[in-house]
Formats: structure tokens, C-alpha cells, sequence
């Protein structure tokens, strides 16, 4: 803030604003984090709490049930009972593990998954014992059945005993036995029968302490047996048959094992007991965790509302606080930016009044400048122009020499094409020649065949005579007329030869012909060769002729750039006259703006300065107006030749007229070329 | 009838089919000459009565032709002709004149005969033979009388249908209608002039319109079977142009078609049509010389039956196959050795006695065949008899005995037969008149060797002998041998070319440092020392490329040639007067080429080789 | 006709030349004339015989006129002819051919143009001629070709070889 002053306008303004925005923004986001907090706490009591709570009273729900059922297997010992609790407790056990999983979806819930974990603990525990209970349970049915078997087995053994022994007295009495033997009997029969009812006592008695669940009594029940033991080994004293000795020794063995399993039983059921003791210790220590369970479930919204309502009051605090300080801080810095805009500008527009004064002055004078510019390339334009011309006359010349030098190089081909035209028909009348040689050998040919045929003739006209001089009389015309053939053949014969010599004649002057042709064919070979050399030199005359035309066309090409140049200058010039007239006009604009600017910034009562300004304007104004008059020829020009239009201008005023000859000697350079 | 000396009915007894159909066109041909001859000079005796020489001529025509037809059996013109003969006779002694009226009655006659010569039927025909009767009757008179103006006025009528057999015949010949068909078709055609016989006939349902147009036609054919005489000589130049024709021909045809040949098929294929043509037209002219051997073995049968009543033996003599035909020129050459043959076979081949015959229990009566019969371009007649056949014996005794023979030498069964006919040979022990003069059989070996033939015998003893010839059908045709020798062509007949061999150094057998001898298998033969023959000097290094061995008689020589030109038939032509005496040479013929060629006549070459060696 | 070439010399002749000489033929002797063609070697005959040629079907000898009167052997040419001649050779007409080096011409010769031969100095045998004929600025030598023809060294070679053949056969 040190540097205050020295910032633009429009940044004072912005940080003044952008401070108080800020302020609002730390407000808003503080509020804004603190109502987010509050809402993931609300959002934690609905989401999180409230489900494990609604699985924590499951579980409790399950277990519940569970260990119901439990307790009434132990009571009951019944199928049932145990499936149910099976049941219940697999319940319990999903729910566990819904609520573990629950659970460790959230954080900090440490201490509810470790109950979690130990209640799960028990509850295995529980389900053991339960199943221990359960074998137990079997044993001991296997146990009752066996101890009922050997009873029932000890019973009917001896009953079948006392009836042999009724039997064998009945026997006895009728065959009339010794009343020794008769007396043995009965004892036997006395002491058989009174096992039996001992045994049935003894049952009896077994069953009720099962039924009354009295292991004691069961096991000291067990004594009573002893008797019909004794009894037996009075029998077995008394009994001399061995199949009876073997009966009553297995009747002996049978008590002994139903002794010993009705102690079993007894035993077994002290076991479950302990067991059942134990399992119902188990359960109530699930129960206990159960509760705790739930209650750390509440326990946890309950902690959980408290925080939220404590953060609620803690935001209402800060708003209210933030709130205050930047209303105030606000005002603040609308003050102090006012205050540092306004004083400088009043300072800027002073100055800038005071420099449009002197801008307007200068561009004046860069006008007046620019003009000047202008007319002196104009005339530079013009004596390049000259220049111009006259090299275009000397290329003209140039030209003329090339077209000469081609002409005569044409010459040059023409005589040698002639040459050429000669040599041809030269040949073509050799060619004919030979032809001429040739139809004439064909001719002697064809004479030598008319020859053989006068021949021919001349011997059949001899033979037509013979025939004649043979017919006599007869053939005397005949033969007058193979005479006349005769004569007709030698005479074609002779014309013939005569031919044949006058062809041979010919032959021979068209051979003589012929080497008159080929030295006038070789005469006309050295024509054409010295023709081509003319042809030659004069192409190399008109290629140097081009060349020096080419040169010339270069300089003229050079020139015709300078020409453009200078045309470009003068453009410039007007231009930057121009340019200057509008800037002074610009001037004067900017004064009226400044002034303007004035009045926004120091209110109406300022005029003293916006005269001031209006005057220096109207002045200025004045000298550009003086220049006018130069500038406005320059304007008339038209756009494609405006140096040439001045050039001409300038020529007409200096009177004397140059030719182009005076100005380059002509004859002295074209000996240059 | 008084002047006459036979009977129209002894005339109509006559019997006229026993005469051979072929003498008696034979004869008409002849006689329609004579009568042509006969009108001629009638016509010229009206003009110039007097002229012994025209009479002469007409009796010398009538003359012949009384000759010929009595041979031919010809009764009525006989007798037309001889009647006439006799007029002519007074006429040609100025006994008669010669005047309009006797040459009318001539010009009858030769009308008449001229009927009968173009109508046969007219022999059997009482009417006509009536006004023949007539005619001669009238004649007679003025014969008689030495008046010409006696002689009575005679029509003779044949009308145009007489002279060519009836449609009514024909058919009738061909069983389709019978007499009575004929009597009736000719009333109903009296009745209706304008309707042919072959109309009626089919309108009346005798005959169907196919067999009537096939008996117009025979009728056609009957009539224009004419013939005319023409002299040898004429046939003869005939063929010897055609001959000529032909080798013109192969010449142009050679020439041209070696020019033509890419360019235009046509000409070759036409050439070929061409020749064609002028081999059947030489066929067809050297059929018109040939001739069937009907004459010859009448003539030979005459003679036989002659020799035989001479001797007085019992044979049977028969010919067979006497319508094989041969060239004329060979058939009138062959007969003097057929005479000679069949006379040897009766008064040798045949045994002298019955009893000779009968103790070989052979029939008593012998015979003696001849017989004719073409094969492969040769005609081949035989003289066979069952005989005694050849002795052996006797023929060499008889050869050394003459001295025709080497002593030295041993002869097989065959070369013993063929001394027979070496010349100066005959075993019969007396001189007759019909063989032994010992001249018989080697005039028949040269005869038939002069007309291109060969003689062959072939005899058994006890069983019979037979001779056979082997005779060219013409002898102006044959298949010759070309060869090169000294860069000339030369002919040699391919009858006698035996073999052609390429002759190795070690076959030459060298005497006196010359290649006298060439060796071919086991056979040493002696080679013909040409260049003597030829008069030449042979040039030392010349060495002949082939050989070739000819054959003539069982003789084999080799002749040294340069090569093979071709094999060809050949026109035999004569080499004339000039060159007769170089008999070498039997003739020379024209080539494909139109140049001529010498044939070498192989016989006589052997002979001037022996000659001159 | 024979009759009449005997009793006069007066008449026709075909003249011919051998090398620069003019000769004469009767023309009634003369048959015919024809260009050169091939001729037939005949073994066995004298030089002047070149052989056969065949005329139209016809065989006829070819004798060589120049080696006949033992002049220098000339090749043939396109204007050598023969000159086929009708001749009595041991009294039987026969045609033969004589080769000259080319005709000339058929002339009438005058009785009066015609001179006897020469007894010597004649190039060939007087015998062979039957006069000598003037004509315009030329002679010709008026040849007897019977003579020739039948002249000793011909008729020898024919009857040499009759007698052989009749030796033969």
C-alpha cells in the first residue's frame, strides 16, 4: 500500500473492491466448511449410527432367539429345539457379519468391531458346546437303550430259569426224585425269583430317577444289584448242570454290564450338566455383550448430535463477527481510492492542454516541409525521364542493327538453302541419269529381245520359203511373201542394231552427263559450305547485337525502377504532407476533447483554459491555409503519371527544348556496340 | 427264175449265224468300203463310159466282195455280187456297154448289198430276197442277151423301219408281249396311223411305258453301232502323237509348276486333270490297236488241223482264250512262232504212234492246247501237248554232238531244255515239211524276243511239253530303268535290271590291273566293259557309284553307272536308219525333260561285250 | 524334184554361213529349220555326228557341218541353227540335221551365176560342191549334201556297223 499513488486508476479501484470481496469469500468459505462438517455429521447419524444400530439390535434380536432355543434343547433334548438353535444362531452369525461389515465401512468404530469380535468369540463358543451337549445327549440315549436292553435281558433269563427249575420240581415230584434234589429245587427256584423281582425294582427304580433327573439317587441305586449278584452265586452253588451253570454265568455277566452301564448313564448325565452349566455361563456373558453392543451403538449418536449442535453455534458466532469487519473495512477503501484517482488526473489533463498546444505548432511546419519535398522530386522525375528517352533511342538504334545483322544472317541461310536446293536436284538429277542408264540398258534388253525375234522371224519366213519352193508352182506367192517377211525382219533386225547403238549412245552421254553433274554437285558443296560460314559469322553478329540490346533494355529497366522511385518519393512526400494537414486538424480536435476532459474533471467553472486552447487552434489553422496553394496542383494530378505531368510542367518552364542526339552522341557509341 | 442257178429258197436255208459276229462287222465295214469306192466311179463312168480303167475298178470292188462274203456265209450278196461281177466282166471285155442303164443296175446291186450290210434281217426276208431275185434275174438276161435294154425295172422298197429292229421285236425279244400282242397292236395301229407301236402297246396294257422306253433305247443302240475302217498306219501316228502329247505335257507341266507352285493350286490340280485325260486317251489309242487273238488262232487251228491230216494222227487240237486282246503289230508277229510251236508240238510233243500212247496209259487221241490269258500287263499264251516231253539225253547229246555246247561244263535240268532253242538245233532225224530244218525253234526265240517277250519251256518226260510265251500287250510301252552313264541318260528295259547294287572295293575282281569282275554274294560277275563298247577312253580315276546287274537269258553282267535317274514308262521309238546299225541300242524314247534317250538293247550289248571281248 | 536340182543348178538356195563363208542348200533339200536345242550323245559315232534330237516325236541325227569339213569346233549360240534336210541315205529318204553357225537367206541363183567348182583350193572336198553361185558381191559355195552324206567316212561307219549286227544275230 506504500506505493499506492503510483498504480493505475482502475487497479486502486480494483484492489479497494477486490479487498472487501476477499473478506466476504473467507467468510463464506469458513461458513460454507463448517455446514459441510454439520451436514456429515447429520449424515453420519443417518448413514452410519443408525444402521449399526438397527444391526446391533438385530444381532441382539437373533441371539436372543438363539439362545431361547438353546435353553430349551437343554430341557428337552429334542431335535427341534437344537435345529432352531442352529438356526437362530446361524442367524445371529449373518447378522454379526453384516454389521462387521457395516462397520468397517466407517472409521473410528474400532471399539464396536472389537466387540463385535468377541461376541462372535462366544457365540462359537456357545454353538460348541451345544454340539458337545448334543453328542452327549446321543451317548446317553445309546447308554439308556443298552442298560434297558440288559435289564430286560437279566429279567427273562431268570424268568426262564425259575420256569426250567418249576419244571424240573413238577418232573421231581411226579418220578419221585429225592427229596434232596426236590429241596435244591426249590431253593434254587426261591432264590431265581427273587432276583427277578429285584430286578424289576431296580428298574423301576432307574427309571424314576431318570424321570426325576437324579443322578445320585441312579448311582446309588446300583448297590441293590449286588444282592441279585449274591443271590445268583448261591444258585450257581447250588447247580450242578453245566448248561445251567452257563445260563446263570451269563446272567452273572449280564448284571455286571448292566451295572456298569447304568453308571455310565449316571455319569454321563453329570457331564451334561456341567456342560449345560457351562453353555448357560456362555450365554450370558453374550448377552451382556449384546447389551453393550447396543448401548455403544446409542451411545455413539448420541456423541455424534452433541458435536453437531456444538459446531452449529460455533459457525452462527463467526458469520456475525466476519460480517462486521468487512462492512467497515469496505467503506474504508472506497475513501482512499476516490481520493488517489481524482488528484492526478486534474494534474495530467494540465499537461496534456499544454502539449496539443505545441503538437499543433509543429505539424504545421511538417506540412510546409512535405511540400517542399514533393516539388523537388518532381523534378528529379523529370530528368530521369529525360534519360529515359534517349536511352530508348540508342536501344531503337541497337534493334535496327540487330534487325540488319538478321536479315543478313537470313541472306546468309537463304543462299545457303539454295545450295542445299541445288545439291538436292543434283542428285535427283543424277538419280534420273542413272535411271536414264538403266531404262536404257532395259531398252537394249528388250531390243536384244526383238532381235531374237526378227531372228525367229527371219527363220521362219526361211522355213515359210522352203515350204513355198516345196509347194512348186503353187507356193510362188507364198513365197514372195515369206521373202517380204524375210526382208521386214532383217529390217527390224537392222533397226534394232541401230537402236541398240543409239541407246548404247545414249548410255554413254548420260554417263558423260552424269560426271558433269557430280562436279557441278561438288562445285555447289563448296557453295554451301561457304554459305554456312556466312551464316555462321553473321549469327554470332546478331547474337553479340542482342546482347548489347539486352544491356540497353537492363539500363532502361534500371531507370524505369529509379523512375518509380522518385514517383514513390514525391507519392510520399503529398502523402506526408497530407499526413500533416490531417495532424494539425487532429490537434485541433484534441484540444476540444481536452477541454471537454477539463469540464468532466474540474466542473464547469474552468473556461479560462478552454479559450486559451481555442485560440492556439484557430492560428495554426491559419498557416496551413497558406500552404494550400502548392498542395492543390499536386492534388489535380492524376494517379498514373503524376511525375511526368510535373516533369512536363518543369520542362515547359525552362524553354529550351534538348533533343536526345545532343544530349548522347549516338555515332560515337554505336562504335562501342 | 430260168438264168439263175439257185433258189430263193435255198437262199433262205442258208445258214447265217454260224459265222462270227466280229469277221462279219469285218467284213460289212469292208464291204461298205467297196461300195463307196463302186459308187464313186459309177458316178465317173456316166461321165466317161469308155474308161477301161473305172470298169476295171468296179469289177475288181465286186470281185472282193463276192470274196468275202462267201467266207463270211454271206449267200445273198455273194451272189448279188457275183452277178454283178459278171456284168462288169462283159463290160470290162466291150462286150456290153457301159450305159445309164447298166450302171442303174449296178448302182441296184450295190444298193442291195448295202442293205443287207446295214440290215441282216433282210437275209431272212423272202420278199426282199424276191427282189433280189428279180434284180439278178434281169441282169442275167442282159448277160445273156448282151442287151442292156432287157434288163427289167426293179423297186426296191425297204422302208427305214426294216433296217433296225422293231419295238414290236424287241419286246418280244424281252418276253413282255407275244405274236399274237403284235398282230394285234399292228391292226389297231393300221387302224390309227398316227399312234407309234410303243403307244398302243401301252395304252393297250401289253406293255408298261419303262419297257417300252428301255426298248427305244435298245433299238437307239442297235443303230449306231457303226463301224469304219481306218488304216493302221494313221492309229499307228496316232499314237505316236499322243505319246508325244504326253511327254510335252509332263515337260510344261514340270516347268510350270515349278513356277506356279505357291501361287496358284488350280494350274497343278488342272495339269493333273490334264494328264489324266492323255493317259486314257493313250489308253483309249492303244486300245485301238489292239485286237482280239480270234484270227490268229483260226489260222493257227487251220494249220494244225492240216499237219495233223498230213501226219495222220490222232489229236485233238484246241484253243482257248481266243478273245484275249493284244496289240496288232505283236499278234501279226506272233504267228509265225505259234505256227512254228504248234507244229513241233504235233509232229514231236505227241507221241508217233497209239500204241506208245496207250502202253503209257494215256489217251489214245493226244492233245495239243492253245491257250491265251493276260496277267499284269503281259499276255501269256501257251503251247501245251501231253506228250512224250524233252529228252534230256538226246537234247545234250545232240548239243555236243552240233557243237553248240562247252563238253566241260554241267547243265542244269533247265539250261539242258533251252538248248532246243539254240540256233542250228534240231533233233529230228529226217528233213519234213512241217519241222527239223533246225531253224524252227530259234527263229521262235528271236521273234519273241524282237517283240519284247519271252519264251519259257516247261517240260516233263512222258508227260508233255509246254512252251510259254510271255509277250507285252503292246510292244511300244514298257518300263525302263533310267541311269546316268557318262553324264548321258540312258534306258535300260526294267524287264532285265536284276539288281542295283552300291559296288564295295573288295567285291571288284581285278584282271590284267582292270575291274573285269565284280563279286556279289557267290556269284562272279563279268562287267561290261562300256567305255569299249561306247568307243570312249575312260578316265583313270573314274569310279562308278553303282552297279548295276542285269539279266538277260539267265546271263547275268553288271554295268557301271553313275546313278539312278528314275523309273519310268517309256514310248519306244525307233533310233532310225542312221543308227540301225547300232544295235546296242533297241530305240530311243523321250523323257519327262523332252530330251531323248538311248535304251539299251541288253541282248545285243551282252553279245558286242562277248564280242569284243 | 531330184530330177530337177540334177539337170540344172538354177533355182532356190537357202544359204548359211560357216564362220565368214556363204553357203548354199537346195532349198528343196532343206525340211526345215530350227534353233539350237539339246542333242542326244550317241556313243559310238564319228566326231561330226553330235548325236539325236528329237523333232517333234521324231528322231532325227544332228551332224555338225564344220567338224564335217574339219573347220574349228564354235560353240553354240542363240544363232546357231539346225537345218533339217530331207536326204536319200542308201537309197531311202531320211531327214537329217546339219548344224551351221547361223542362215541367212533363201535366193534365187541364175543358171549363168553359177560356176563350177574349183578343181583345188577349195577349203573342203570339191566333191562336197555342185558349183559356186554369184550373188550380188557374195559367192556361195553350192553344197552337194548327198554327197556329203553318203561321202566314204559316213556310209563306212554305217556299213561297219551293219556288218556287225549281221555277225550278231
Amino acid at each position: 500500500m506504500f506505493n499506492f499513488s503510483k498504480m493505475k486508476l482502475s487497479l486502486k479501484i480494483a484492489l479497494g473492491i477486490g479487498l472487501v470481496v476477499m473478506l466476504f469469500v473467507v467468510l463464506a468459505v469458513y461458513t460454507v466448511i463448517n455446514l459441510s462438517k454439520i451436514n456429515n455429521d447429520i449424515t453420519d447419524l443417518s448413514v452410519k449410527y443408525a444402521p449399526i444400530v438397527e444391526g446391533v439390535a438385530a444381532v441382539e434380536k437373533a441371539y436372543l432367539e438363539a439362545n431361547l432355543y438353546s435353553k430349551a434343547y437343554v430341557i428337552r433334548a429334542d431335535e427341534n429345539s437344537y435345529k432352531n438353535a442352529e438356526k437362530y444362531k446361524n442367524k445371529t452369525n449373518e447378522d454379526i457379519h453384516k454389521l462387521e461389515k457395516l462397520v468397517n465401512k466407517f472409521q473410528n468404530m474400532n471399539a464396536i468391531s472389537n466387540k463385535l469380535e468377541d461376541f462372535e468369540n462366544l457365540l462359537h463358543e456357545g454353538e460348541a458346546l451345544l454340539k458337545n451337549m448334543k453328542e452327549k445327549n446321543i451317548e446317553l440315549d445309546k447308554l439308556m437303550a443298552e442298560g434297558n436292553e440288559y435289564g430286560k435281558a437279566l429279567s427273562y433269563d431268570l424268568t426262564i430259569y425259575s420256569t426250567m427249575q418249576a419244571q424240573k420240581l413238577k418232573k421231581g415230584l411226579r418220578s419221585g426224585d429225592s427229596m434232596d434234589i426236590i429241596s435244591r429245587r426249590v431253593t434254587k427256584m426261591l432264590f431265581a425269583n427273587d432276583s427277578l423281582d429285584l430286578i424289576k425294582t431296580y428298574r423301576i427304580n432307574v427309571l424314576n430317577a431318570i424321570l426325576k433327573n437324579d443322578n445320585k439317587q441312579l448311582k446309588d441305586n446300583t448297590a441293590s444289584l449286588d444282592k441279585i449278584y449274591s443271590d445268583v452265586d448261591m444258585i450257581l452253588a447250588m447247580t450242578t448242570k453245566d448248561v445251567d451253570i452257563t445260563r446263570l454265568n451269563k446272567i452273572k455277566d449280564n448284571l455286571k454290564k448292566y451295572q456298569q452301564t447304568i453308571l455310565n448313564i449316571a455319569q454321563a448325565r453329570l457331564k451334561l450338566d456341567e456342560i449345560e452349566q457351562n453353555r448357560e455361563n456362555v450365554a450370558n456373558r453374550a448377552l451382556i455383550f449384546t447389551e453393550a453392543l447396543s448401548t455403544s451403538g446409542i451411545n455413539s449418536i448420541k456423541d455424534n448430535s452433541t458435536k453437531v449442535a456444538k459446531v452449529q453455534t460455533q459457525v452462527k458466532d463467526f458469520v456475525f463477527a466476519g460480517l462486521f469487519i468487512c462492512i467497515f473495512l469496505a467503506t474504508l477503501g472506497c475513501l482512499v481510492v476516490v481520493n488517489s484517482i481524482a488528484k492526478p488526473i486534474n494534474k495530467i489533463v494540465k499537461k496534456l492542454d499544454d502539449s496539443s498546444n505545441a503538437v499543433t505548432d509543429a505539424s504545421g511546419k511538417i506540412s510546409l516541409s512535405s511540400q517542399q519535398l514533393a516539388s523537388g522530386s518532381a523534378e528529379q522525375a523529370s530528368s530521369i525521364e529525360e534519360t529515359s528517352s534517349t536511352l530508348e533511342e540508342s536501344s531503337s538504334m541497337v534493334r535496327q542493327n540487330t534487325e540488319n545483322t538478321n536479315q543478313a544472317a537470313g541472306l546468309a541461310k537463304q543462299t545457303k538453302f539454295a545450295a542445299d536446293k541445288g545439291y538436292a536436284e543434283m542428285n535427283e538429277m543424277m538419280g534420273s541419269m542413272q535411271e536414264i542408264k538403266k531404262s536404257s540398258d532395259e531398252i537394249g534388253k528388250i531390243i536384244k529381245v526383238i532381235d531374237e525375234m526378227a531372228f525367229q522371224t527371219n527363220i521362219l519366213s526361211l522355213n515359210a520359203a522352203v515350204e513355198a519352193a516345196r509347194a512348186g508352182e503353187a507356193g510362188k506367192g507364198f513365197a514372195v511373201v515369206a521373202e517380204e517377211v524375210r526382208s521386214l525382219a532383217q529390217r527390224s533386225a537392222q533397226a534394232a542394231k541401230d537402236t541398240a547403238e543409239i541407246i548404247e549412245n545414249n548410255i554413254h552421254l548420260s554417263e558423260q552427263g552424269v560426271s558433269v553433274a557430280q562436279r557441278v554437285n561438288s562445285s555447289l558443296i563448296e557453295i554451301n559450305d561457304q554459305a554456312q560460314k556466312v551464316s555462321d559469322l553473321l549469327d554470332e553478329v546478331s547474337t553479340a547485337s542482342q546482347e548489347q540490346a539486352q544491356g540497353i533494355s537492363q539500363i532502361n529497366n534500371a531507370i524505369s525502377q529509379m523512375e518509380q522511385i522518385v514517383q514513390n518519393n514525391a507519392t510520399t512526400a503529398e502523402q506526408g504532407a497530407n499526413a500533416a494537414d490531417s495532424m494539425s486538424a487532429q490537434a485541433v480536435n484534441m484540444k476540444t476533447i481536452i477541454n471537454e476532459l477539463i469540464i468532466m474533471i474540474n466542473g464547469a467553472n474552468q473556461n479560462t483554459v478552454v479559450d486559451r486552447c481555442s485560440a492556439a487552434t484557430a492560428q495554426q489553422s491559419k498557416q496551413v491555409q497558406n500552404i494550400k496553394p502548392v498542395q492543390a496542383p499536386k492534388k489535380d494530378q492524376s494517379a498514373h503519371k503524376p511525375v511526368s505531368k510535373i516533369k512536363k510542367d518543369l520542362c515547359s518552364n525552362n524553354t529550351k527544348v534538348v533533343s536526345p542526339e545532343d544530349v548522347i552522341p549516338l555515332e560515337d557509341d554505336t562504335e562501342g556496340f | 427264175m430260168s438264168g439263175l442257178d439257185f433258189t430263193v429258197e435255198e437262199l433262205l436255208a442258208n445258214d447265217y449265224d454260224s459265222v462270227d459276229e466280229e469277221f462279219l462287222e469285218d467284213f460289212f465295214v469292208e464291204a461298205k468300203e467297196h461300195i463307196e469306192n463302186i459308187e464313186m466311179k459309177l458316178l465317173e463312168l456316166e461321165k466317161n463310159s469308155s474308161d477301161p480303167e473305172i470298169i476295171n475298178s468296179i469289177f475288181r470292188s465286186y470281185h472282193t466282195i463276192k470274196g468275202l462274203a462267201g467266207f463270211v456265209s454271206q449267200l445273198l450278196i455273194q451272189k448279188i455280187a457275183h452277178t454283178t461281177e459278171t456284168l462288169m466282166d462283159l463290160c470290162r471285155n466291150n462286150e456290153i456297154s457301159a450305159t445309164k442303164k447298166i450302171i442303174d443296175i449296178i448302182l441296184l446291186s450295190t444298193d442291195l448289198i448295202n442293205k443287207i450290210c446295214q440290215e441282216q434281217s433282210l437275209n431272212k426276208n423272202e420278199n426282199f430276197i424276191r427282189t433280189a431275185c428279180n434284180h439278178l434275174e434281169s441282169i442275167q438276161n442282159v448277160i445273156e442277151s448282151k442287151d442292156s435294154e432287157l434288163s427289167l425295172d426293179i423297186e426296191v422298197e425297204v422302208s427305214s423301219e426294216v433296217q433296225s429292229p422293231k419295238i414290236g421285236e424287241i419286246l418280244e425279244q424281252h418276253d413282255v408281249l407275244d405274236e399274237d400282242d403284235i398282230q394285234d397292236i399292228l391292226e389297231k395301229q393300221s387302224e390309227n396311223t398316227e399312234m407309234m407301236f410303243g403307244e398302243i402297246a401301252v395304252k393297250e396294257q401289253k406293255a408298261t411305258p419303262k419297257e417300252v422306253v428301255e426298248a427305244v433305247r435298245t433299238q437307239a443302240k442297235v443303230n449306231t453301232n457303226e463301224y469304219m475302217r481306218v488304216p493302221l498306219s494313221k492309229i499307228e501316228h496316232l499314237t505316236n502323237m499322243i505319246g508325244e502329247l504326253m511327254i510335252t505335257h509332263s515337260v510344261i507341266e514340270q516347268s510350270t509348276i515349278n513356277k506356279f507352285r505357291t501361287e496358284d493350286n488350280s494350274i497343278s490340280s488342272n495339269f493333273l486333270k490334264v494328264s489324266r485325260i492323255t493317259k486314257d486317251i493313250q489308253n483309249l489309242a492303244m486300245n485301238l490297236k489292239m485286237v482280239s487273238l480270234k484270227s490268229t488262232f483260226q489260222k493257227i487251228s487251220r494249220i494244225a488241223r492240216d499237219t495233223i491230216f498230213e501226219l495222220d494222227k490222232n489229236i485233238m487240237f484246241i484253243t482257248q482264250g481266243e478273245n484275249t486282246e493284244i496289240d496288232r503289230s505283236v499278234a501279226e508277229k506272233i504267228l509265225e512262232p505259234l505256227v512254228h510251236l504248234v507244229k513241233n508240238a504235233i509232229s514231236h510233243g505227241i507221241e508217233s504212234s497209239a500204241e506208245e500212247r496207250v502202253s503209257l496209259s494215256k489217251a489214245v487221241q493226244g492233245l495239243v492246247t492253245v491257250s491265251a490269258y493276260s496277267k499284269r500287263g503281259f499276255v501269256y499264251i501257251e503251247v501245251a501237248d501231253d506228250g512224250k516231253g524233252l529228252n534230256k539225253e538226246r537234247i545234250y547229246q545232240k548239243a555236243i554232238e552240233k557243237k553248240l555246247i562247252d563238253s566241260n561244263r554241267n547243265y542244269s535240268d533247265k539250261e539242258i531244255q533251252e538248248f532246243i532253242l539254240l540256233p542250228g538245233f534240231s533233233t529230228a532225224e529226217k528233213v519234213d515239211s512241217i519241222s527239223g530244218r533246225g531253224v524252227g525253234m530259234d527263229v521262235v526265240k528271236t521273234e519273241v524276243q524282237k517283240i519284247g517277250g519271252k519264251l519259257d519251256i516247261n517240260s516233263q518226260i512222258n508227260k508233255g511239253t509246254t512252251f510259254i510265251l510271255k509277250l507285252p500287250i503292246n510292244n511300244a510301252v514298257m518300263n525302263g530303268t533310267i541311269v546316268n552313264l557318262a553324264k548321258s541318260n540312258y534306258i535300260i528295259p526294267t524287264i532285265n535290271v536284276k539288281q542295283i547294287i552300291q559296288p564295295k572295293n573288295e567285291q571288284w575282281v581285278y584282271i590284267q590291273s582292270k575291274q573285269s569282275m565284280i563279286k556279289v554274294r557267290e556269284d562272279v560277275i563279268p562287267v561290261i566293259d562300256i567305255w569299249r563298247i561306247f568307243d570312249q577312253t575312260k578316265s583313270k580315276d573314274y569310279e562308278p557309284e553303282l552297279i548295276i546287274i542285269l539279266e538277260m537269258e539267265h546271263t547275268l553282267k553288271a554295268l557301271p553307272i553313275d546313278s539312278i535317274t528314275g523309273r519310268q514308262e517309256i514310248v519306244l521309238k525307233p533310233l532310225g536308219e542312221e543308227f540301225k546299225n547300232l544295235n546296242f541300242f533297241s530305240g530311243s524314247s523321250i523323257l519327262a525333260d523332252g530330251a531323248v534317250s538311248l535304251i539299251f538293247d541288253i541282248e545285243n550289248l551282252f553279245k558286242l561285250d562277248e564280242g569284243a571281248l | 524334184m531330184l530330177e530337177l536340182q540334177v539337170n540344172s543348178q538354177e533355182g532356190k538356195y537357202l544359204t548359211f554361213y560357216l564362220g565368214n563363208e556363204d553357203y548354199g542348200i537346195p532349198i528343196l533339200k532343206v525340211k526345215e529349220i530350227i534353233g539350237m536345242m539339246d542333242i542326244t550323245y550317241v556313243p559310238r559315232t564319228p566326231e561330226f555326228i553330235k548325236g539325236v534330237i528329237n523333232l517333234r516325236g521324231k528322231i532325227i541325227p544332228i551332224m555338225d557341218l564344220r567338224l564335217k569339213f574339219g573347220m574349228d569346233e564354235k560353240d553354240y549360240n542363240e544363232r546357231t541353227c539346225i537345218v533339217v534336210v530331207e536326204v536319200l541315205i542308201n537309197g531311202s529318204q531320211r531327214h537329217l540335221g546339219i548344224v551351221v553357225d547361223t542362215v541367212s537367206e533363201v535366193m534365187n541363183i541364175n543358171g549363168k551365176d553359177i560356176e563350177p567348182p574349183p578343181q583345188f583350193g577349195a577349203k573342203i572336198d570339191e566333191n562336197f560342191l555342185t558349183g559356186m553361185g554369184k550373188v550380188k558381191d557374195k559367192v556361195v559355195m553350192l553344197l552337194d549334201i548327198e554327197q556329203i552324206v553318203n561321202s566314204e567316212e559316213f556310209v563306212a561307219l554305217f556299213n561297219n556297223m551293219r556288218e556287225e549286227e549281221t555277225s550278231i544275230v
